[in-house]
């Protein structure tokens, strides 16, 4: 029965992933619930269902009870990320300028891998027959150097009409400086196709670099009518049971937004599944006193690394999806392909390798027994004795640890030399070497050290490679939430409404105007504030962060430097912005020019709706001994030797139990591996805090 | 698949290879992040390499691998130059196409990374610095007769002593060049990212300590040895012969160069021969050494398993045999700017067709010559000088059994590592309106697969007095991107030049020009060529082509045999059948 102080106090996470579709449920008085679901990749929102009725039932309730219990349902999908990857967006059509029909598909010619001549660039969005140019011109001080020719317009839409497209994108030269040509566009292409989901570049991403905008302008159009139908279906199906509060979904950036903004802005949808993360992972190290994190995230066939630094997740506008780039913000999330499923092979100079090829979901690892023969990642964890042959997968099925060292004996242990336990030890070595190496790589490019970072696992097979990365990285704390495998569920209730702005003013900083760039600036705050309103936030629950992107003159990276701004900039904000620079400058590259003359590219505003978050309860502690979760042992391998080691229940464990390594501590779809030398203790609620033993 | 087991500690190997790889992929990182200049930042032409004490080639990150096959010979000159007199904190300085180097522009800067007062390794970085003064435009200069006007030539020089800058030594480089601001900033970045390199080496120092490391990257350079021979063992032995040609060499425009090959391959052993080679020209199409050795060794690799390292091991079964004299190993001081462009794409282009005589499978087809020119001058709207190379021409690459060239990837000596610059961070850049950049039908040569498109190129100048050195090859049908086994080749290109109220002359390349206000200056840059016989292509393939409008309805019928209704863009299935049962 429904506690009558529970009523819409109720707060749910929904993560749709691409085997289950995650629920994390809070109730009014901090305790919190997780359910799966399998995710139904025809109609997702059966899934939600399904996941939403089993947490119905757990509670003794009607879906329709439950559902009216509850206040706000935040949600991440990859609804958008899927439609790209296996280009089952909608039909799009793209306008852009006369005489640069193909900048988007020329992708700025490279070939990623330049040595490999067997291979074809990525299929494109928008195939050359449905791309349309129009005689048009902007010129680089934002002069009209062609005048808006209707007519091609008009034409295009005939064409696009006949060719059955269901979304138009619009993107010419420079029209950030001068957006008037893409509106007026936007306005004959709607009037010409009704229904059709047009989009324009000055509205969803203003600014400098024409094929990163044309990109995300087409990913916009792409996605946007297949994500716009799923949002009308989820708010219609969640309403028809009884759901009266608020819907909001996550972001690629970390915040969230309601379903109305994401209709238009669907691009910002791209990363909305592993976007909750870092936000998350930051709620769990800041308890320990950290504002810095590496999450780590390692699934079947990837392993994610994203940073948080002083408190904040970073950003890039450098990411691309499905070989097409996107400009806007998104979280800085690096996926590196070394996950459970890797393959281990020996390349033909007899050298040992880890992925980047994985094995696929049939026959999938070794292990699993349906006649995989390359041994992967997962088959050498089994063979450590890290994971139990029965309890893989929550039960699902039992491992087949023969298969398992067939595998790695004939591809690894015989090729090289090896004993079979000399091979799946080299394996997790070299596994743990390259992930090292890939976080100490994205954590360099960015110019922090990973050392005075705190490490967050996340993944069914994250905790049992995490520690010796964080040992190998020089990392000192670990912390593995006892909900790991459903986190970003977890991380999309920590998150706050955020919508980001930026315009280019391009311009020496010595001689700015500065009435040009407080009105840009006010332009933004007045946008920022009329959304976010939208979006039901008081003004009191709104935060505006106004900051600028800044080079020196003839450098072609710029940095992201805060601004003060309270309607109207000064000189004294403006020399203060210089050297704010210069500073960061000098923290990043490692030197700054004092006194070189500098130059502002872009002006950007983020803001930030505040949502209230639940408060999660404390358990009671129940001292160091865990003896009471003590399953028995099993022979794994530690430090070259096979030995009797300590298996836990980690469902069993309590506040500030302690266990030092060698141990395993099993969970239904978890497994922790605790080395030599570290110890963990479990945290007043109930997470996992490994660190060095002394 | 065989394999010999490594003596040392396999896991070891595994891990310290992957570990050099990503030291060297940080240190150009480190470029990317820093630089001032658009030839690094945009176009990554660049690379960084880490050496063992002894100069080996350990590893290296190249997107522009004409200039990582040659960093090699660089860094032995400075060794060899200043033996036992390397110092802990020294950095050197290098560009002498005559010791070691290619073309002047290609810099290298050399850091030694001593551990425990032992010299343990070298990290490097060597890239295309924006200016190296002489008589030439952002350092092409087609009516240079010797190397000497083409820029400063450095020879091995310490530009830092024992962490202390030579402030003697900075200020005569930098005097000698016109963007000293740009060329001084380029240099640090440089030098930073050898710091990047020598940090990170020295935390591998510090895990693993020397021996270790070195016994592992013994074993890394054997085992892609052992792959490299593997490879060359697949192709049959025999002599392999073919020969390409270089437009003209800007002196005398009526003559062109032919480079000829020979490839010997027996058993595991490779060699390029380049004995039937012309004489050394007067002009600057001459390839050093270093230029020859690395354009012959990328195209090869650009043919084999891509995950192979290229290393020190990696090239040991390869040979290259340039006598001094020829136009593949010219004489001090000949001039030989155009060296990493025409003349590498020339060797290329004679690598792919003499392997496509043993192993048609793996070999390209001609990719596009570079073909845009260089220009340089005064700004006035930013009241900035400025140096463009024109990157937006690509053209397209050649197509290999299998797949399509790609579109707008040349040229051959990057491999698609060259990134286009942004046509308005372009036009923020220079006094240039870009008029049209866009694919250019039937630019690239048909065939069962096809090659990748060229484009046309057009914009209007804004200013005045203007320099403009043009540069390159494929301007005649003999240099045309080659098709291989009945594939056509790509297109000739041209350089168009509108003056300001007359009519379009097409200009030559290989000489100097000066824009003005008002001109319009037009390239066309070829496809690619084509592999195999246009009459296989699956027609469903020509008809997108069509539809897509890179492929003409002339072009379908004449050269695919597949006849196509214009109003309908339907197949009319009886005049192809006929048209391609005809042959």
């Amino acid at each position: 029965m429904a506690n009558a102080n529970n009523k819409a106090s109720r707060r749910i996470g929904i993560d749709i992933g691409g085997t289950f579709t995650d629920l994390f449920v809070v109730e009014g008085n901090g305790e919190s619930r997780i359910y799966k679901s399998p995710t139904t990749p025809h109609d997702p929102s059966v899934g939600l269902l399904n996941g939403l009725t089993k947490a119905a039932d757990s509670f003794g309730e009607s879906l329709e009870d439950f559902l009216g219990g509850v206040s706000t349902i935040v949600h991440g999908t990859t609804i958008a990320t899927n439609a790209v990857l296996t280009r089952q967006g909608a039909r799009t059509g793209f306008v852009t300028t006369h005489g640069f029909r193909d900048l988007l598909n020329m992708r700025r010619g490279i070939r990623e891998r330049q040595n490999d001549s067997k291979y074809a660039p990525p299929a494109p969005l928008v195939p050359r027959n449905l791309i349309a140019t129009v005689r048009e011109r902007i010129d680089v001080s934002g002069n009209e150097v062609v005048a808006l020719h209707e007519e091609d317009v008009r034409a295009a839409a005939r064409q696009f009409r006949e060719q059955g497209v269901e979304a138009v994108a619009v993107s010419y030269l420079w029209s950030f400086l001068d957006p008037a040509h893409e509106q007026r566009t936007a306005e004959i292409l709607r009037e010409e196709l009704p229904g059709v989901f047009i989009t324009i570049s000055s509205d969803v991403v203003p600014q400098i670099r024409a094929y990163e905008r044309h990109s995300t302008t087409v990913l916009n159009a792409f996605v946007g009518p297949k994500l716009r139908n799923y949002l009308a279906n989820i708010k219609q199906q969640l309403a028809d049971r009884g759901f009266g509060g608020t819907l909001l979904i996550v972001q690629s950036n970390g915040g969230v937004m309601s379903p109305e903004i994401a209709s238009d802005s669907a691009v910002n949808a791209l990363m909305s599944g592993p976007a909750a993360g870092p936000g998350a992972a930051l709620q769990y190290a800041r308890r320990h006193g950290s504002e810095d994190v590496i999450t780590v995230d390692m699934g079947g066939t990837s392993f994610d690394v994203a940073l948080v630094r002083d408190g904040e997740s970073l950003l890039t506008s450098d990411s691309e999806i499905g070989g097409y780039r996107v400009a806007l913000p998104m979280l800085d999330i690096h996926t590196v392909g070394a996950g459970g499923g890797s393959l281990v092979w020996v390349d033909s100079g007899g050298i040992l390798r880890v992925g980047p090829q994985s094995a696929t979901a049939n026959p999938g690892p070794a292990c699993y027994g349906r006649g995989g023969e390359n041994p992967t990642t997962t088959d050498a964890d089994l063979l450590m004795g890290y994971l139990n042959p029965d309890m893989f997968g929550d039960g699902a099925f039992t491992l087949d640890v023969e298969a398992a060292r067939t595998a790695v004996e004939e591809k690894v242990a015989k090729p090289l030399g090896l004993s079979v336990t000399e091979a799946v030890e080299g394996i997790y070595r070299v596994v743990n070497a390259t992930m090292a190496e890939a976080v100490s790589a994205v954590s360099v490019k960015r110019g922090v050290d990973p050392r005075e970072f705190t490490m967050v696992v996340a993944g069914g097979a994250g905790p049992i490679h995490a520690v010796p990365i964080a040992q190998e990285l020089g990392i000192n704390r670990i912390v593995v939430p006892r909900e790991s495998s459903v986190f970003c569920a977890v991380g999309t209730l920590l998150t706050d409404l955020k919508h980001l702005y930026a315009r280019t003013f391009v311009s020496d900083m010595d001689s700015l105007d500065l009435d040009r760039v407080s009105e840009l600036y006010r332009e933004m705050r007045d946008e920022a504030v009329e959304t976010l309103r939208s979006e039901n936030v008081e003004d009191d629950a709104i935060d505006l962060f106004f900051s600028a992107d800044v080079r020196y003159i003839g450098q072609f990276t710029e940095i992201e430097v805060p601004v003060t701004f309270n309607g109207e900039l000064t000189p004294e904000s403006i020399k203060q912005l210089v050297s704010d620079f210069e500073a960061k400058h000098e923290a990043l590259n490692g030197y700054a020019m004092p006194g070189e003359a500098t130059e502002l590219i872009n002006v950007r505003l983020t803001s930030l709706g505040r949502t209230a978050k639940p408060a999660l309860a404390d358990h009671a502690s129940v001292g160091e001994d865990p003896s009471a979760a003590r399953k028995g042992t099993r022979e794994a391998i530690f430090s070259g030797s096979l030995i009797q080691t300590d298996v836990y229940d980690g469902l069993a464990l309590r506040r500030d139990n302690r266990i030092l390594g060698p141990a395993i501590i099993e969970q239904p779809t978890t497994t922790v591996v605790l080395i030599e030398g570290y110890a963990m203790t479990v945290d007043s609620q109930g997470h996992y805090v490994i660190e060095p033993a002394n | 698949m065989t394999q010999t087991r490594p003596t040392s500690n396999p896991i070891l190997v595994a891990v310290i290879g992957s570990a050099l790889d990503g030291i060297t992929s940080e240190m150009g990182e480190t470029m990317l992040r820093t630089s001032r200049s658009p030839i690094f930042v945009e176009a990554r032409d660049f690379a960084t390499s880490i050496f063992s004490a002894d100069c080996r080639l350990l590893a290296q990150t190249h997107y522009i691998p004409v200039i990582g096959g040659a960093t090699p010979f660089a860094l032995r000159a400075i060794a060899e130059f200043f033996g036992d007199d390397v110092n802990d904190g020294d950095i050197f300085i290098h560009n002498d196409p005559f010791n070691g180097g290619s073309h002047l522009p290609d810099i290298t800067i050399a850091r030694p990374v001593f551990w425990n007062g032992e010299l343990v390794f070298w990290a490097t970085t060597k890239g295309h610095n924006v200016d190296v003064g002489g008589g030439g435009v952002v350092g092409f200069n087609p009516g240079a007769r010797d190397v000497l006007e083409e820029g400063i030539r450095i020879p091995p020089v310490r530009v830092v002593e024992k962490g202390e800058l030579r402030r003697d030594t900075w200020e005569l480089l930098l005097s000698n060049v016109r963007m000293r601001a740009l060329v001084e900033s380029v240099l640090n970045c440089q030098i930073g990212a050898t710091a990047i390199g020598e940090r990170r080496l020295k935390a591998l120092l510090e895990k693993y300590g020397p021996q270790t490391i070195s016994d592992a990257t013994d074993e890394l350079l054997q085992a892609s040895a052992r792959q490299v021979r593997a490879e060359i063992a697949e192709i049959p032995d025999g002599e392999y012969s073919a020969e390409a040609l270089l437009d003209n060499d800007g002196i005398d425009k009526d003559r062109s160069y032919r480079i000829a090959l020979t490839i010997r391959v027996d058993g595991e052993n490779l060699t390029f021969d380049f004995s039937e080679s012309d004489e050394q020209a007067k002009g600057f199409i001459n390839s050093t050494i270093a230029n020859t050795v690395s354009s012959a060794h990328l195209a090869l690799f650009g043919c084999i398993d891509p995950d192979i390292r290229y290393n020190a091991g990696a090239i040991e079964p390869i040979d290259v045999v340039a006598p001094a004299g020829s136009i593949t190993n010219p004489h001090d001081p000949a001039p030989v700017a155009a060296c990493t462009v025409p003349t590498c794409e020339a060797i290329a282009s004679a690598v792919w067709v003499a392997l496509s005589q043993a192993i048609p499978s793996r070999a390209h087809a001609g990719w596009a010559r570079w073909c845009t020119p260089a220009t340089m001058g005064m700004n006035p709207r930013t009241g900035r000088h400025f140096g463009d190379l024109h990157f937006l021409g690509k053209g397209g690459s050649g197509a290999t059994e299998g797949f399509d060239g790609w579109d707008h990837l040349s040229p051959s000596n990057t491999l698609g590592g060259l990134r286009a610059p942004d046509p308005e961070l372009h036009e923020l850049d220079t006094p240039y309106l870009l008029e049209e950049l866009e694919y250019l039908p039937d630019s690239a040569g048909g065939g069962q697969w096809r090659g990748g498109l060229g484009v046309r190129y057009r914009w209007r100048v804004l200013a005045d007095d203007i320099a403009c050195a043009t540069y390159g090859s494929g301007f005649m049908p003999e240099t045309a991107p080659v098709g291989l086994l009945g594939g056509e080749p790509g297109i000739v290109q041209s350089l168009t030049l509108t003056r300001a109220g007359a009519d379009p002359v097409e200009i030559e390349s290989n000489s100097f020009y000066t824009l003005n206000k008002g001109d319009v200056f037009e390239v066309i840059s070829s496809g690619g060529g084509g592999f195999g016989d246009p009459h296989l292509r699956p027609v469903e393939l020509v008809v997108r082509d069509v539809r897509d409008g890179v492929v003409s309805i002339d072009a379908a019928r004449t050269v695919y045999g597949v006849d196509i209704d214009p109003d309908t863009l339907e197949v009319r299935q009886d005049e192809t059948r006929k048209l391609r049962a005809a042959g």
